[in-house]
């Protein structure tokens, strides 16, 4: 009994390597061969995200996804602008982001844009809570995503072409071809999204006036709108090939290809034109992005290594032309990234009892950044070009001294840029409370460690190469439990959470000094965020044909600034961070009968401060807003293809909102999707994947 | 009955012979203000940029009554994203909303909106009259300045400046000097332009320094400069030491420079009504005399705690001064009430980045 929990932990930690035999008998064990690399991903405090969500539709990007899949904080400055995450009450630059193992935040910003994620492309993401991040990657003061995009499972061609129609002059085009042939493997996307994006919206932010011939004001009103400048187009191409040795080695070898183009829509405050010819406020994004993953299993051991390397050109012009055919620029910035990385991993298993694992991670990366908006007669701008290396060490024992108890000590060291700083230790123990209901505890403690961005330190003007990292100690505990009833019929799965984290040397662009006329990077926040996580599903098959299912998150997680105050007029001590919200959740319903599948997503935020010392005023806080989605799906098996279609109805109940002040979302909107997959494969593989 | 209707009467009397504001949020969200008995202080707050919540604070110098956010609370509308400077002309307040824009002609004693500039121009800076018909708007990345007609709110034409339009061009503050406008070029700019207001022309431009930002014309005719000296080493227009300039304007000409030390943080350059001494903000509040042979060496006042002193104004009628602080630019700022002798009167709460004032 004792050996066979063992072997099942040790299963769940270790990446599944089949033994010769499996690997004839099934395709999906060989799968695990090609793709199952990676090393545990962390305790329990993680959140998988539905796979068929994932899948649910070609317009969606990680942040609409993410929004109604956890409690997460989407800050969006708009449809189709920059999205950002923010995790346990930190800001985005805390959230890792990785793709395939390799960290994608900008080195510059140290922030992700998921609104130029798709999550068609992804086949696997997983939100690391808080301390379960340091297993992968430091920095995470808040957490870490993984996103993971994988290979073919079955065997032979599969190709998949989706078309989507929406509200705004809005079209997606999907194509996904797959094949695979004994240990060989590829796949191709493309992704290509183009909208004029120009919803209407009454801005309550502004009045239109009339006058009379004397010119007194008449009448005044809140106009209709329409979000002006915001047309965009995204191109993703995604190739991936692999190949599964008969040695139960693999490789795999992924590109993914951003092109970019969106204006940018005025701020609802703005009296200017915003459109035509004479006005320019655009930014425009390629980015090439690579890994390579080698691994292999032998006994048990376990070593992989990996590599990558991301190229960014992204421009952004602001400006005006005053009729002489000559643009004057607000900004007109260029910045070019290039990041090596490179990964080697190991891990073994020296007694039934006790598992190690190590890495050790580098990137380099390489930044120009330059801004001619400003430039002297010799034709010299602003700008800076700067490079860094950044290594990390990884160390972990894990010893489970009984069939329900485990414990883990792990330690990651940093250094960036010739900055070497002190161990980051990570403590866990989990105890199983009851087989049946797979009930775990689990409790964490850690620290961690969030170097400044190259933007903090070397900025013109501001930058600051004297900044100290950011540092956190955080404590954990909590759930997770599952059980199934009646043979499947009925299943339900929850996880909660309370954390506790105290982060010091924050960073927080100020004025400063003499150098007034500009904004410095400067460690000068303390704060104490903390608060409870909790999700639930439940998944129930009232009868052969039918299944419904409800997924739900929720968070209150106050994020107070503790920082000593500067004088008794600041205010600010002891309040909730600005855009982080204390409460926030999201719910998901699902319906499906046969072929037909009925969903009804719910996202709530409750209210976000926009100021430091949360000011009452009408422009201190963003209301809260509840935004229900509606889809509706219907798969048609036809002799030699698969039908899918399925309607969207966005923002159901036409609420008017923003998540960043200023910022308009759109009303009620309708989306349609036709995809259809020709089936290429005897008759009783279409058959299979007609009842899929 | 009877006895409550004297205390009613006793009341309005009692507040009508303390000139307090009399304010009333309606049911619709619309302010309602009674016409102030007393000296008030209009406060623009800047916001941060992009966020759109610029504000408008009114103060009662008398009462030491503040009401905020009195722009929205009036007219239902948001002020607008960077509320840059304010100018009271002819019993209007006209407020210059940058990143906006626009500018809203307000009337001050009801605080509703009587007509707006919202066409024709490029991230205001300053509106500062002329004539009755007539008033010159500055802007930032627009090397023309705006002549408008306040009249019927419209742009009616544009001085040409002959300042590069591909590198950050702005034209700032403006003073009336005889039948000229005085003009100092701030942000990556080194002039001071002299125009015409008659052929609305440029007829004289100085080289004053690096980044003029502030200007203000002495009872003596002459012309104060504060250069702020870029901020920046890698400042693309350059680098140098602050630097407080004279000029002439008739011969526009330099006539004694006055040299701060190198990284001082020197901004907003404010007179007494008498024009004759000088205030302005250098991690403190400084004041000189315009006859003065050096500049001070010690502050004049020193804002105890102060995070960021951010706005400076001296009240034409007692000469109390009045310096705002913007504490960490997320929050609402602090207005501090001085004496002309340097004894605080009073402190406030304003909105955040309180930075421009306006008597009324």
């Amino acid at each position: 009994m004792t050996c066979s929990i063992l072997a099942a932990i040790a299963i769940s930690i270790i990446p599944v390597q089949p033994p010769e035999a499996a690997v004839q008998e099934t395709d999906t064990l060989v799968e695990a061969t090609v793709s199952g690399y990676r090393t545990r991903m962390g305790g329990p405090v993680r959140t998988e995200i539905d796979s068929s969500a994932l899948k649910r539709d070609i317009s969606a990007s990680m942040a609409g996804l993410l929004a109604y899949s956890s409690s997460l904080f989407i800050k969006q400055s708009g449809k189709a602008s920059l999205s950002t995450v923010s995790l346990r009450g930190t800001s985005s630059s805390h959230t890792q982001v990785l793709w395939n193992g390799m960290k994608i935040n900008s080195p510059m910003l140290g922030m992700t844009d998921f609104s130029l994620i798709p999550a068609y492309f992804m086949d696997k993401a997983t939100i690391l809570h808080g301390s379960s991040s340091l297993h992968e990657v430091a920095g995470g003061l808040g957490g870490a995503i993984s996103l993971e995009s994988a290979l073919p499972v079955k065997q032979g061609l599969h190709i998949e072409y989706v078309q989507g129609f929406g509200s705004f002059l809005t079209a997606h085009e999907y194509l996904e071809a797959e094949y695979r042939k004994g240990g060989f493997s590829t796949s191709t996307r493309l992704l290509l999204s183009t909208s004029r994006n120009d919803f209407k919206f009454v801005n309550m932010d502004k009045k239109e006036i009339a006058y009379d011939e004397q010119m007194n004001i008449t009448d005044s009103w809140h106009p209709v709108e329409r979000n002006r400048n915001g047309e965009y187009r995204d191109l993703h191409v995604m190739q991936e090939a692999g190949y599964g040795f008969h040695d139960g080695s693999s490789l795999v070898i992924s590109a993914w290809y951003l092109d970019s183009w969106r204006q940018q829509p005025p701020l609802t405050v703005d009296y200017g034109s915003g459109s035509g010819s004479d006005y320019l406020n655009e930014q425009e994004e390629k980015t090439l992005r690579m890994t390579a993953g080698w691994d292999k299993a032998w006994g048990r051991m376990k070593a992989g290594l990996s590599a990558g390397y991301a190229w960014t050109r992204s421009g952004y012009e602001y400006g005006r032309d005053f009729g002489n055919g000559i643009f004057s620029y607000i900004t007109n910035s260029l910045v070019r990234t290039h990041t090596g990385f490179a990964k080697g991993e190991i891990s073994g298993r020296p007694g039934q009892k006790w598992l190690l694992e190590g890495s050790l991670t580098a990137y380099l990366h390489s930044v120009s950044s330059g801004d001619k908006s400003a430039v002297t007669t010799e034709g010299t701008g602003t700008g800076y070009d700067a490079s860094r290396l950044e290594m990390s060490a990884y160390a972990s024992v894990r010893w489970n001294p009984s069939e329900h108890v485990g414990m883990a000590l792990s330690v990651r060291e940093e250094c960036h840029g010739g900055t070497i700083s002190p161990p980051v230790p990570e403590f866990e123990a989990d105890v199983l409370l009851a087989r049946k209901w797979d009930l775990h505890l689990i409790a964490t403690a850690s620290g961690n460690y969030r170097y400044p961005t190259l933007n903090d330190l070397y900025y013109i003007p501001g930058g600051n190469p004297e900044l100290r990292p950011e540092k956190s100690l955080a404590y954990d505990a909590g759930y997770s439990l599952s059980r199934s009833f009646l043979d499947g019929i009925f299943s339900l799965s929850a996880r909660g959470n309370w954390f506790d984290s105290y982060i010091r040397d924050w960073i927080m662009w100020i004025p400063d000094g003499a150098k007034k006329n500009f904004w410095t990077p400067l460690n000068v926040l303390r704060v104490h965020a903390y608060g409870i996580e909790q999700e639930a599903a439940a998944e129930w098959k009232p009868g052969q044909d039918w299944k419904i299912s409800f997924n739900g998150h929720f968070t209150w997680s106050p994020s107070v600034n503790l920082s000593d105050p500067e004088n008794e007029q600041d205010a600010s001590y002891g309040k909730q961070l600005p855009y982080i919200p204390r409460y926030s959740g999201s719910f998901a319903a699902g319906l499906s009968f046969r072929e037909w599948a009925l969903t009804w997503k719910w996202c709530w935020y409750g209210r976000r401060y926009t100021t430091s010392d949360n000011s009452v005023s009408v422009t201190g806080s963003v209301i809260p807003y509840l935004m229900n989605d509606i889809s509706l799906r219907k798969r048609f098996g036809l002799q030699h293809a698969v039908l899918d279609i399925s309607l969207n109805i966005n923002n159901l109940f036409n609420e008017q909102y923003v998540t960043v002040l200023s910022r308009p979302m759109p009303g009620i909107n309708y989306e349609i999707f036709i995809g259809i997959t020709p089936l290429f494969k005897c008759r009783h593989d279409r058959k299979s994947i007609r009842t899929k | 009955m009877k006895k409550q209707k004297s205390i009613l009467a006793a009341f309005i009397c009692l507040t009508a012979i303390s000139g307090c504001m009399k304010m009333e949020d309606t049911d619709d969200g619309n302010l309602v203000i009674c016409p102030p008995a007393n000296p008030v202080l209009f406060i623009a707050n800047e916001g941060n940029f992009s966020y759109g919540n610029a504000s408008l604070t009114l103060y009662d110098t008398v009462s030491g009554e503040t009401e905020d956010d009195v722009f929205y609370r009036a007219n239902g509308q948001k002020l607008g994203d960077v509320a840059q400077s304010m100018t009271l002309h002819d019993g209007t307040l006209w407020i210059v909303v940058n990143n906006s824009n626009v500018i809203f002609a307000v009337d001050p004693a009801t605080l509703k909106e009587l007509g707006r500039i919202d066409e024709g121009l490029v991230s205001p800076r300053y509106i500062h009259f002329v004539s009755e018909d007539k008033a010159y708007v500055t802007q930032m990345y627009d090397n023309r300045i705006a002549i408008v007609d306040p009249g019927t709110y419209s742009v009616t034409g544009y001085i040409e400046t002959g300042l590069d339009n591909t590198d950050g061009c702005s034209t700032e503050q403006m003073v009336q000097s005889g039948t000229d406008v005085l003009v100092n070029c701030w942000s990556y700019q080194k002039e001071v332009l002299r125009i015409d207001t008659e052929s609305d022309s440029v007829t004289g431009r100085l080289e004053t320094g690096i980044q003029p930002a502030a200007i203000q014309l002495d009872c003596n005719g002459k012309l104060w400069v504060l250069n702020d000296g870029g901020g920046w080493a890698q400042n693309p227009v350059g680098y140098e030491n602050p630097t407080l300039k004279i000029v002439d304007p008739e011969k526009m000409s330099v006539e004694k420079t006055f040299t701060f030390p190198e990284g001082s943080s020197v901004g907003t350059l404010v007179m007494n009504s008498a024009r004759d001494s000088l205030f302005f903000l250098n991690n403190g509040v400084y004041a000189m005399s315009i006859n003065d042979s050096r500049l001070p060496e010690e502050p004049f006042l020193t804002v105890d705690g102060a995070q960021y002193l951010y706005g400076l104004t001296v009240a034409p009628s007692n000469s109390d001064i009045y310096v705002s602080d913007a504490l960490d630019f997320m929050q609402d700022g602090t207005v501090y009430r001085y004496s002309g002798k340097g004894k605080l009167l009073d402190e406030f709460k304003a909105g955040i980045s309180p930075k421009a004032f306006c008597w009324y």
